[in-house]
């Protein structure tokens, strides 16, 4: 079921992390979860690290929500969600988890130029899966590229995550407010588009 | 985004006049503060470098008006020359520089406190902590600035810049002060008679900056009861301290010092922390500035109170500072008298690093694949000094393409010292086009006189592309979007003085070897300008227009490709993929600039034609 909200409670704090690649809109879904979170009346931190975005290397974006947020570094340990789009990117943050936090986790690799000639070999997607394993975090993986290319189009691949998410991991925000921001922050044309993803990314989360 | 915020409070000040040059993670400030130029009357520009930038700030104050000046922490290097004189002719209007310190590095060349230029210049710094400080504290910068007549550095970092957060905005105040310089010799001259006498005027401004920052609100000290740690922090490390206490549940046994006007400090503010601890711990960024001072203050009052920091390994001597950083080493601290403090640690999971590269169909890629093979033509050796840009991104494997990445402009005059000093095979300088005019020409010009003989290669682009695509002289907009002069690249280098000079696409691979191999047969300086406009911003562009972006699309004869990889590790293209050892081009990343097909030693890649 969809989560109704945390509005108006002073002690709620959520912090999660996403994690992935230039390209894949990690930070763009940063701001939408952000954004969503301010347009629900809740306090925000949100940082980004995009250092080489563009060229295809790491990138992250971090979100406080609560109404003491400080600092705008998630501390490790105290992630209750950690949204990862790529899986090699998203293991090299499992620390910041809390105990009983989720990692939602993209499972089809983007595998860097470095891969791909043999120089450098990616990790096997079991022990990288290992990673939260041993630390006895949940982590749970979706083909999400596959979906996406159901609807046409692997641009939307944020929509769908952030959407997927929501129907996994319990949220202080309402889903009518992501799907708001969603629109508000999205190129006009491609509103609709994002809005099939961020509802197929829902269903196929509220199924599995 | 904190930029947008400080961009805000500018505006709220009634800021007129605002220069200065891209660079992480200050960009945003400016670009956003144009988008509302014309409503508010502001004259907004991206200078052509750091230092052009803060002087047309300066002599704007000058006037009487207020002005702000943008930069990196690298560009404060650049623009020091001026600003130290400045610093003695004073202002009138309110001057602000925003030096936005990689201090990791994150994305620069080095990681630098440009909180010591304050010291050295002797004016005031403000550091604020979040972005809803730095919004409200640049109107009070501008008002420290005209209350002393001293420019005020303004020192953020990433996560500040590139941090969201709730903001409260204010009231913009349209500015009212109205442009006038009235002649003063003795102090807009600087010649060395009144140079002298503005010596004594700057220390007097310094001292009184001392009284402010001692009664400054945001020089506060929040007690704990007997506590005997306290920490003194500066900056973002400020926020950091709170929550690594609040995580931590240590927020009752800890004093906390929180400074913001840093410069000069607030030395009985900090006399009196001190008195009352038995151990303090500096947390800032990210140099020990505030601690080095904050020992001496200890031992000129003859205290005993032990001071941790960076300087005695209490805390990472490199680096930025996160909470956990900071709260292990108040943990620390805490067990040297009291066992029952468990010291936490965090261990993140070790995973390959990822290399970033060059975007598909990337220029530059195909400028260094050119320049490999004109290499081999010559004979090999040599050296390629590189510069600042995307292009340095070719130092990764499998490029590995460039030997060298200093500072802006150093690539001309690196080769020219290579060159003189007898290194043999051929001595090639890349250069992008902003960084060119940003401090390139100057060594050009350097290299005709003294006679190197270096080829000097220039990707133009045609946008400073690496801090996200601003404009620059070379675009034909300026930052309001307008159509403004663009400077012959052409027209510059021949008036430098340069006697071979060709201008090629790189797409066209032989066309752009040639050109090289014939720059390096040259004796003395040649150029070659290798130009092509990026395209993730012509397409960018193009798409917001409406326009239907085309290119050729290319496929790989799987028959034909012997999986030897050859364009892979020659041109490392992110959208040629390898499956079960033969080649394939992802069409969702390709761009169809053709190299790929040019390249490949079996002619398996063709273009398919519609
Ligand atoms: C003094 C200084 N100012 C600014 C920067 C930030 N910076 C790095 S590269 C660059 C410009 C890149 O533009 P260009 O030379 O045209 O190359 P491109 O990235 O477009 O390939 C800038 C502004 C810097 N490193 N040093």
């Amino acid at each position: 079921m969809p989560h109704k909200g945390n509005q108006g409670d002073k002690t709620m704090s959520f912090n999660m992390i996403i994690t992935g690649i230039g390209g894949q809109g990690v930070v763009s879904a940063g701001t939408i979860i952000a954004e969503a979170a301010l347009r629900d009346g809740l306090r925000i931190r949100n940082s980004d690290a995009t250092g080489l975005a563009q060229r295809g290397g790491s990138v992250h974006s971090q979100i406080k929500i609560g109404e003491n947020v400080k600092s705008t570094i998630v501390h490790p340990g105290t992630a209750d969600v950690l949204l990862g789009f790529e899986p090699l990117e998203a293991s090299r943050y499992a620390h910041l988890l809390k105990p009983d936090g989720i990692a939602i986790v993209n499972s089809k690799p983007v595998l860097p130029v470095t891969v791909k000639n043999g120089m450098m070999s990616y990790p096997l997607m079991d022990e990288l899966k290992q990673i939260f394993d041993e630390r006895s975090l949940k982590s749970i993986w979706v083909d999400a590229l596959e979906a996406c290319e159901r609807l046409g189009n692997t641009r939307v691949l944020n929509s769908f995550m952030i959407g997927y998410m929501a129907a996994k991991a319990k949220l202080p925000i309402k889903i009518e407010t992501l799907k708001e921001t969603i629109m508000a922050n999205v190129p006009k044309r491609t509103i609709e588009l994002n809005l099939k993803a961020f509802d197929l990314g829902l269903q196929q989360g509220e199924e599995e | 985004m904190g930029n947008n915020a400080i961009a805000r409070g500018a505006i709220e000040a009634g800021v007129r006049v605002v220069a200065g040059y891209p660079g992480t993670p200050s960009s945003e400030i400016l670009s956003t503060i144009a988008r509302d130029a014309r409503k508010y009357g502001m004259h907004v520009e991206w200078s052509t470098n750091e230092k052009v930038a803060y002087e047309v700030a300066y002599g704007a104050a000058l006037s009487g008006v207020r002005a702000l000046m943008t930069t990196k922490h690298l560009g404060v290097n650049v623009l020091s020359d001026a600003l130290l004189v400045s610093a003695y002719t004073g202002v009138n209007g309110g001057l602000v520089i925003v030096t936005a310190d990689d201090i990791h590095p994150f994305s620069s060349q080095n990681a630098e406190d440009t909180r010591y230029y304050a010291k050295l210049a002797k004016i005031p710094c403000i550091e604020p902590s979040n972005v809803q400080e730095a919004k409200d504290m640049i109107i009070e910068a501008f008002e420290l600035s005209e209350k002393l007549q001293l420019p005020v550095l303004f020192r953020v970092t990433d996560r500040i810049c590139h941090a969201k957060s709730d903001v409260v905005q204010s009231e913009i105040k349209p500015s009212i002060a109205k442009a006038s310089f009235i002649k003063e010799d003795s102090r807009y001259v600087m010649i060395a008679p009144n140079a002298r006498k503005r010596v004594e005027w700057l220390n007097n401004q310094i001292d009184k900056a001392a009284a402010l920052s001692e009664n400054h609100p945001e020089n506060r000290a929040d007690y704990a009861e007997q506590a005997t740690l306290g920490v003194i922090a500066s900056g973002v490390p400020y926020e950091h301290t709170i929550e690594a206490l609040d995580v931590l549940g240590l927020t009752d046994r800890v004093s906390v010092l929180k400074l913001t006007f840093t410069h000069p400090l607030p030395k009985q503010k900090i006399a009196e922390f001190l008195r009352n601890h038995s151990h303090v711990l500096v947390a800032e960024e990210i140099e020990p500035i505030i601690e080095t001072e904050v020992s001496s203050i200890a031992h000129q009052i003859g205290l005993d109170t032990l001071v941790h920091g960076r300087l005695d390994g209490y805390v990472p001597r490199e680096h930025e500072l996160t909470p956990d950083r900071i709260g292990e080493s108040i943990a620390r601290i805490l067990s040297i008298d009291d066992p029952l403090v468990k010291v936490p640690t965090y261990k993140a999971p070790e995973v390959i690093r990822r290399i970033p590269n060059l975007c598909a169909g990337c220029p530059h890629a195909a400028s260094y694949y050119a320049l490999k093979l004109a290499r081999r033509k010559m004979g090999g050796g040599g050296a390629v000094t590189g510069d600042r840009g995307c292009y340095n991104q070719g130092t990764n494997p499998p490029l590995s393409a460039i030997d060298t990445c200093v500072c802006m402009g150093a690539s001309i005059s690196m080769a020219s010292g290579l060159s003189h000093a007898g290194v043999e095979g051929p001595i090639v300088a890349v250069i992008g086009d902003s960084t060119f005019l940003h401090n390139g020409v100057q060594p050009l010009i350097n290299a005709v006189h003294n006679k190197a003989n270096i080829t000097v290669m220039i990707l133009d682009n045609g946008w400073t592309g690496m801090t996200g695509h601003q404009p620059n002289p070379n675009t034909g907009i300026n930052v309001l979007g307008e159509p403004a002069p663009k400077v012959s690249i052409e027209k510059l280098v021949e008036a430098c003085g340069v006697q071979h000079l060709q201008v090629v696409s790189p797409y066209n691979v032989d066309e752009t070897t040639a050109a090289i191999v014939s720059a390096m047969q040259h004796e003395g300086p040649a150029v070659v300008v290798s130009r092509q406009v990026c395209p993730v911003q012509d397409h960018r562009i193009r798409r917001k227009k409406g326009e239907q972006i085309e290119f050729p699309t290319y496929t790989v004869n799987t028959d034909q490709c012997t999986g030897c990889l050859y364009c892979v590790n020659n041109i490392g293209c992110p959208a040629l993929d390898v499956t079960d050892g033969k080649v394939s081009i992802n069409p969702a990343h390709c761009i169809g600039c053709g190299v790929c097909a040019q390249i490949c030693p079996t002619r398996a890649i063709k273009e398919i034609k519609q």
